[in-house]
């Protein structure tokens, strides 16, 4: 573990239009000078988005997400800085720290959206909360898994589990879908400049997303129920 | 431009190696030796390490030091279970420092570690001719935040810059040129002295993306090796055998069943001997293949559950996996290799010498690092989420695990109380819940916050995990926009002034060690060479003028009043002066031998 008390040397709050710090020359949001190739300070948007170049789009290629990855991982990774100057390696580790980030959410979908979210509301996490469709089921659910571990009828109950266990994995696949439906619709708001549709198609992929944080909870308790774990040992992801 | 070396510091043996004409080998030491054992001795009040240091185990098994990285970075506690099988001397002192009793000093792991790079440093600069500065070193991948500073706080004390820790499957993995293959997926398992990882890889052009890793730091060779030796206990006589023997006897038991385990690698069956010094007979125990394999069998299973949490962080399945490479001496053994093929359905890669695979992929990595190599990058992980402790004793996470590294995470903190000054903030590692169940890594405390209401204090602190997979940790107050003062206590290891201190201390007592062992050496030549001459008197003094046979008796005489004092110039004056009193004695001794042999054809014994 070291200590830095240095602050970071990214958070100068450079307006732009960005100059070079070296050459002076313009450097827009460029993460290398365009002039003289010199690591610049990262931009001050948290947007993940922009930092693989992408527009705020949900329905990504997985692939061209990797490339771009890979392609500014050559340019800014500090393996390359590490016979530079002090300040070009601390560039390079913020820049570099940033790309990872981004590349971390953009990859997955269910991240994304989660990143879109925050960007678009400023709220940082979504929190699990049952589908108000499902409020019979989940009471349901919760007494089958209390049977089973208090291992009475443990056969039936098993059975019983296990079929609840797929309907729970249709559920969510079906809210997955819906998700990926979501993510069309927002791509086409954006691209037609659309600020009703996109506030609307935001807000129901907050609440099918919060709604598949519950049913990924369920699924995992039934899961450990039957695999005989009694309690959360693991951290869930 | 300076050489930039990588090394492998082992559990078992550590290597060195560089990259000449685009290719790393590894550099051998003064005999030709590639592999230096981790060991290091104290015994008769010299520091020596590596072969020579392991030959001492048997007779000074409480001056020796073996395995030292098993304790690199931890506390007493993490290593209690297994301290009964390690002879050494250890406290804790602070808390979280271990410190070990050897040769009358006490050493922390680190400075013991540091006494095997300077011993590789020197093979080194002896190969290239040249001083050496600057090193990449490895280190298990699921090594933790305290056990990666231990290492680096390891290179310093032994006067090198540590420009990067690389993870050994990572390193191994560029060793192997598969970048050669245009894409694929690769599983790198790595089963060493003392430690296992599992590392699964993404190929793509040059580029090395970790996809995900995982491991136990308390899984190797030395616990294939205790079993066993346990198992040779039984058949002696169990505990009633070790009771009398004490902990040599263990010592030797121990030294048995590594080398036992070794030969059944490549025979069937072989005979381990354990010669009990004092003992009248060594005993001979047979041991088959089949024998060794049941042993192990539950310790080799240990390895799977880990390979397959990391395909599942992956997102892959095994039939997924392009190739999977064999690291570490473990892996040479069959029953290995066998459930490695198992669990992912394909031989091994095995072209590479798993010792020296290590070495090789860090001298590579090194090479990027000096600006050599262009066309590789590699792109790791953190093996353990990061994150904090928050209300209720629950641990959220900042980075989770497997996230590419450099990874940063920014967390908001404020004052709970009016006037407030101080915030403590409680970093950890681990997948737990609980914070009591994960590694407490270090305490910081934002310090001289300006007294206002509470809540109204803004303080971001940036946790930045930087290439070599070390925390560290800054913060600003944004109202201000000023740096903000933190003072950070590691829950283990060692302070930076410490290390600091450890620096001066090794130089210190390195020229200690030397005038020491120069005055060992004199001694020792001194005793020969009187030896030598008590011999040649006995056989022709009675041929020597009075004279010059009381010059030489005088000249001895003087030379054995020097050797008890501490001067190794004095003592070799005298063996010259010695010598020169010697020379006619010599010449009258071959002649004499010649005499003799014209005589009797034989020269008398």
């Amino acid at each position: 573990m070291t200590q830095s008390t240095k602050p970071s040397a990214g958070s100068g709050a450079a307006a732009a239009p960005r100059s070079c710090w070296r050459c002076g020359g313009e450097a827009g949001e460029a993460w290398l000078c365009p002039a003289c190739g010199t690591i610049q300070p990262p931009p001050d948007t948290v947007d993940e988005f922009a930092c693989l170049g992408f527009p705020r789009h949900l329905q990504l290629d997985a692939t061209l997400v990797a490339e771009r990855f890979h392609e500014r991982s050559r340019q800014i990774h500090p393996d390359f800085f590490q016979t530079k100057s002090d300040r070009e390696r601390v560039l390079s580790l913020e820049a570099s720290s940033r790309l990872n980030r981004a590349y971390r959410v953009l990859r997955d979908p269910i991240e994304r959206i989660q990143a879109l979210i925050r960007l678009e509301t400023g709220e940082r996490e979504t929190t699990a909360k049952a589908p108000s469709d499902l409020v019979e089921e989940v009471f349901e659910l919760q007494e089958t898994l209390e049977r089973a571990r208090g291992h009475r009828e443990e056969g039936v109950v098993r059975e019983q589990l296990r079929k609840e266990q797929e309907r729970w994995q249709q559920r969510l696949a079906r809210v997955d879908d819906e998700l990926r439906e979501l993510s069309a619709r927002w791509d086409r708001a954006v691209d037609r400049g659309d600020e009703k549709a996109k506030r609307e198609v935001v807000s129901a992929l907050r609440d099918r997303l919060s709604g598949r944080q519950y049913l990924v909870n369920t699924i995992e308790d039934v899961t450990m129920t039957l695999e005989g774990r009694s309690d959360a040992k693991d951290r869930r992801h | 431009m300076p050489k930039i070396v990588g090394i492998d510091l082992g559990t078992t043996n550590s290597l060195v190696a560089v990259m000449d004409a685009g290719r790393p080998r590894i550099i051998p030491g003064p005999g030709g030796e590639r592999l230096l054992p981790s060991v290091v001795s104290f015994a008769d009040g010299r520091i020596t390490v590596g072969h020579e240091a392991k030959r001492q185990l048997s007779a000074h098994p409480a001056d020796v030091v073996y395995s030292v990285k098993r304790f690199m970075g931890r506390g007493l506690a993490d290593v209690q279970d297994e301290l009964k099988f390690f002879p050494f001397n250890l406290i804790e002192e602070p808390p979280g420092v271990i410190r070990l009793h050897a040769g009358g000093r006490r050493f922390t792991p680190p400075e013991i570690s540091a006494m095997i790079l300077g011993e590789l440093k020197q093979w080194a600069e002896k190969d290239l001719g040249e001083p050496v500065r600057q090193a990449v070193i490895t280190v298990p991948a699921y090594f933790n935040d305290s056990q990666r500073q231990a290492t680096k706080d390891a290179g310093r004390i032994a006067g090198l810059d540590v420009l990067r820790i690389v993870n050994e499957p990572t390193a191994a993995s560029l060793a192997y040129g598969l970048h050669q293959r245009k894409e694929g997926r690769i599983a790198v398992y790595d089963l060493g002295g003392g430690t296992f990882d599992i590392s699964i890889l993404m190929i793509k052009s040059g580029i090395f993306e970790v996809l995900a890793t995982n491991g136990d730091t308390h899984l190797g060779g030395d616990d294939m090796d205790r079993r066993l030796a346990e198992w040779l206990v039984e058949q002696l006589g169990g505990a009633r055998w070790l009771a009398e023997t004490g902990a040599d006897g263990w010592s030797v038991v121990r030294v048995a069943a590594e080398s036992a385990k070794c030969a059944l690698s490549d025979e069937e069956e072989t005979m381990v001997v354990v010669a009990q010094p004092g003992a009248r007979q060594a005993e001979r125990i047979p041991l088959t293949r089949a024998q060794l394999e049941s042993l192990m069998m539950p310790i080799v299973d240990r390895t799977l559950e880990p390979c397959r949490r990391a395909l599942r962080d992956a997102g892959v399945g095994p039939d997924q996996i392009d190739e999977v490479v064999l690291v570490g001496g473990m892996t040479r053994m069959p029953l290995i290799r066998r459930r490695v093929e198992e669990l992912f359905g394909r031989r091994p890669h095995t072209e590479l010498n798993p010792d020296e695979v290590v070495a090789l992929g860090a001298a590579v990595q090194a090479d990027i690092l000096a600006g050599g190599t262009h066309n590789l990058l590699l792109l790791d992980v953190n093996p353990l989420s990061l994150g904090i402790e928050t209300l209720g004793g629950v641990m959220s996470v900042l980075i989770p695990r497997n996230t590419t590294i450099p990874a940063s995470a920014k967390e908001l903190f404020t004052t709970s109380v009016d006037g407030q000054r101080t915030v403590d903030i409680h970093v950890l590692q681990g997948e737990r819940e609980l914070v009591a169940d994960n590694r407490s890594l270090a305490r910081f405390q934002l310090k001289e916050i300006d007294p206002m209401p509470a809540g109204l204090p803004k303080i971001e602190v940036t946790f930045m995990i930087d290439a070599n997979g070390i925390l560290s940790v800054s913060a600003k107050e944004l109202r201000s926009n000023m740096a903000q003062s933190i003072e950070v206590r590691p829950s283990y290891g060692l302070t930076d002034e410490e290390v600091t201190r450890m620096v001066e201390d090794s130089y210190l007592h390195a020229r200690e060690d030397i005038s020491r062992r120069n005055l060992i050496d004199a001694r020792n030549e001194a005793e020969m060479v009187l030896r030598a001459t008590d011999k040649a008197l006995a056989g022709a003094g009675a041929l020597l003028p009075d004279e010059e046979r009381l010059a030489i008796e005088a000249a001895a005489a003087r030379l054995r009043d020097a050797m008890p004092g501490g001067d190794p110039a004095g003592i070799r004056e005298r063996i010259k002066q010695l010598d020169e009193a010697t020379v006619n004695l010599a010449g009258v001794l071959l002649g004499r031998t010649i005499q003799d042999v014209a005589e009797h054809r034989a020269p008398r014994s």
